[in-house]
């Protein structure tokens, strides 16, 4: 008899045990009465900081300008917490985990890098965590579509085949060569932009790869030169594009000069005026155009929250991630989950702050920018020269 | 008596820690005993057989993709994968000894970077075998149809993992191996007058270190769940070798304390944004002057201050492989 009535209370104990943790497991992580936690990984130590600082002060500029001037979202604050992984996989999977399980963040937002957000993206997914605007291009951050994972950032197919049918079927060049960084970013970079190459029936001439350590480019440039390449498509970064660029200045080789996102007005500060001419692609507004409203929010706010910084492409797309972000939570609801934030993201339809070209989702589709501007380095500046669809040529 | 005490409590406290510690702590704890695999893998090399080497993220390289090469491609169960990449990792161990057998010194530490080195330029070029600069992802552990798939299952995983490996290290140093790497890394000559091959025992020094390494690049691509060619470069050979000139050379608590004070340090000082460079590196500064023989060192200076002499020091044994 005793036994039997132990055994009920033991019982009771254990299903009211059940409704607790049930009870708290509906509760939406990371969003109470006044804060919704929001995380991030983003490197800011180590060879990727002058990177990633940037993102950080830009993302937190547009949270900071929600927060005081709106005092948040349906009278929840924003609190960004960007956690330092210094570049590293293996710690951006124990920074991820902190934010996850302990901090329990509501959502990841303006992560950074490829590396590092490949090694935490499988986690996040079976965490059900939403992911939102990561800074990198690789293929895998929205293709295949994940339901918890959206991107602003066009990725490399874009990126490399804008570049090849540009070259192909605007710039008419016969003779093209490709330079390319070896690592993750610049070999998917190559691959897309050799197939689309060959899809137009052209072989490139010359296809040189360097290691990103590499300060020497004469041997290929000389490489490029000797190819007879008439036009070259640039993969890397801003310093070896700008070493490629004075090397070929000096050996009198003067082809056309295109390149990615990487490349920005800065590259005259690097390399004068061999970057005149040189066509990059992009995709957000330079921060630094005269009368547009936008633009001119951004430094200003940028330059309210965190004097004297500069603003730069990085801060700027971290800057338009948030807006995004605050954006979909607003259309949420204040009646916030994580379900309704992502089906509130999958509603956006041309969606764009003045400073991107039109951004969509959709349930299958959680790739942001498709089509992408070309700029042309000129007298200092980038001037614009056109929009380009990969998809429509 | 008190000795055994002592490690039965530590034990517990470690067995125990689950119950009161975060996963993300746990997570770091796990790593923490993969470099401690690792780092008691070059303190048998270069602590205890006197063979410099800064080119141990090679074998960590090729332990860690050997193992999830194993599971992901050949469908091999996961707890076969670790030790065959200790196995095939001990035999390229051997690749080392052909310059060790020539080399000395500086000029061997010189021919292990080269090691390093090219082991991380060959990964990523290997495209059709390791993904390239993308890296890749490690299938989830498997063992006997239980999913380890928690952190707290690879906290026991690798607990039980680094103290199998803890008492075979305690074995081979009080063996007539240990003793015949001790006497070859004091009196070279000496030793091959008393009969002790030099070839042999460097080659069993080698193939042991390359080993340990091996397995603990096996368990880190388990725990970590993605590796790619870019973390196995040669500050992570010096990361190993910090872990065991800190924690203290030719001793084996001192691998545990080194790989564990490094691997936590980093995330304790993640708070100090912009001033974790300049705390870090005055933090090592400070352990070599104030802790000539590392953390283990210090320990003893208190619990047997006779057996002191004994010890290695980091810098001077750094400063005689220079001199050779």
């Amino acid at each position: 008899m005793k036994g039997r009535f132990f055994r009920f209370v033991l019982f009771g104990l254990f299903a009211l045990a059940l409704a607790g943790l049930s009870i708290a497991q509906e509760e939406t992580p990371g969003v109470t009465a006044d804060t919704i936690k929001l995380g991030s990984f983003i490197a800011q130590s180590g060879p990727v900081a002058p990177i990633g600082i940037p993102v950080v002060h830009g993302a937190q500029t547009w949270y900071n300008f929600i927060n005081d001037q709106w005092g948040g979202i349906y009278g929840r604050k924003i609190e960004f917490i960007a956690l330092d992984d210094g570049f590293n996989p293996a710690n951006t999977v124990a920074v991820v985990k902190k934010l996850v399980e302990e901090e329990k963040v509501f959502a990841i937002v303006n992560p950074l890098g490829t590396i590092t957000y490949q090694a935490v993206f499988d986690y996040l997914r079976e965490q059900g965590v939403p992911v939102v605007s990561p800074h990198g291009n690789a293929v895998f951050m929205c293709q295949p579509t994940v339901h918890t994972a959206f991107s602003i950032q066009p990725n490399n197919i874009a990126f490399g085949r804008t570049l090849a049918q540009y070259a192909v079927l605007r710039l008419m060049a016969k003779k093209i060569g490709i330079a390319y960084v070896q690592d993750a970013f610049g070999t998917e970079l190559n691959y897309y932009v050799s197939d689309e190459l060959q899809k137009r029936g052209v072989t490139p001439v010359a296809t040189v790869s360097y290691p990103g350590t590499e300060t020497s480019f004469s041997s290929y440039v000389l490489q490029l030169q000797q190819a007879g390449a008439e036009a070259v498509i640039l993969l890397g970064y801003l310093a070896d594009a700008a070493a490629i660029l004075r090397e070929a200045e000096t050996l009198g080789y003067k082809p056309k000069w295109l390149g990615t996102n990487t490349i920005t007005p800065v590259l005259y500060q690097l390399a004068g005026e061999a970057a005149e001419g040189l066509i990059a692609e992009g995709f957000a507004t330079d921060p630094s155009t005269p009368y547009h409203p936008e633009a001119y929010l951004f430094t200003m706010l940028l330059n309210r929250y965190f004097p004297g910084e500069v603003p730069s492409g990085y801060s700027e797309i971290a800057y338009i991630g948030a807006q995004m972000v605050t954006d979909a939570l607003v259309q949420a609801g204040p009646d916030l989950t994580r379900e309704k934030f992502i089906a509130a993201l999958e509603t956006f339809k041309d969606w764009e702050h003045g400073l991107t070209p039109p951004i969509s989702f959709s349930p299958e589709d959680h790739c942001g920018i498709e089509a992408l501007w070309l700029f042309e380095l000129r007298g200092g500046g980038a001037a614009f020269l056109e929009e380009w669809d990969w998809t429509q040529h | 008596m008190r000795r055994l005490i002592l490690w039965g409590v530590a034990l517990c406290l470690l067995a125990l820690a689950p119950l009161f510690l975060r996963s993300y702590t746990l997570y770091i704890l796990s790593l923490a005993g993969v470099y401690v695999i690792a780092t008691l893998g070059l303190n048998l090399l270069t602590g205890y057989a006197g063979q410099l080497s800064i080119g141990h993220a090679g074998f960590l390289a090729i332990g860690a993709y050997t193992s999830a090469l194993l599971v992901a491609r050949l469908g091999l169960p996961f707890w076969l994968s670790i030790p065959l990449a200790g196995l095939l990792t001990g035999l390229t161990g051997f690749i080392l000894l052909v310059p060790a057998l020539r080399l000395t010194a500086i000029y061997l530490a010189i021919a292990t970077l080269g090691f390093g080195a090219a082991v991380a330029e060959i990964l990523p070029r290997w495209t059709a075998l390791t993904g390239g600069y993308q890296g890749m992802k490690v299938p989830k552990a498997v063992l006997f149809g239980l999913a380890l798939d928690s952190d707290v299952k690879l906290y026991y995983l690798t607990l039980s993992i680094v103290i199998v490996m803890l008492l075979l290290a305690r074995n081979i140093v009080d063996s007539k191996m240990g003793r015949a790497f001790i006497a070859l890394r004091d009196q070279e000559r000496a030793a091959q007058a008393c009969g002790i091959s030099l070839t042999r025992y460097k080659a069993y020094a080698f193939f042991i270190s390359a080993f340990y390494t091996g397995i603990a690049g096996g368990l880190y691509s388990f725990v970590v769940g993605y590796i790619s060619p870019g973390e196995f470069d040669l500050a992570k050979s010096l990361l190993i070798f910090m872990m065991m000139a800190l924690g203290g050379m030719a001793s084996l608590p001192g691998s545990v304390l080194g790989a564990l004070f490094l691997s936590f340090l980093p995330h304790w000082l993640s708070g100090f944004r912009g001033l974790q460079q300049f705390i870090y590196g005055a933090a090592l500064v400070l352990v070599v002057i104030f802790m000539p023989y590392g953390f283990w060192g210090f320990v003893r200076r208190w619990t047997m201050p006779d057996k002191l002499e004994r010890l290695p020091r980091p810098l001077r044994a750094v400063v005689e492989f220079v001199r050779g």
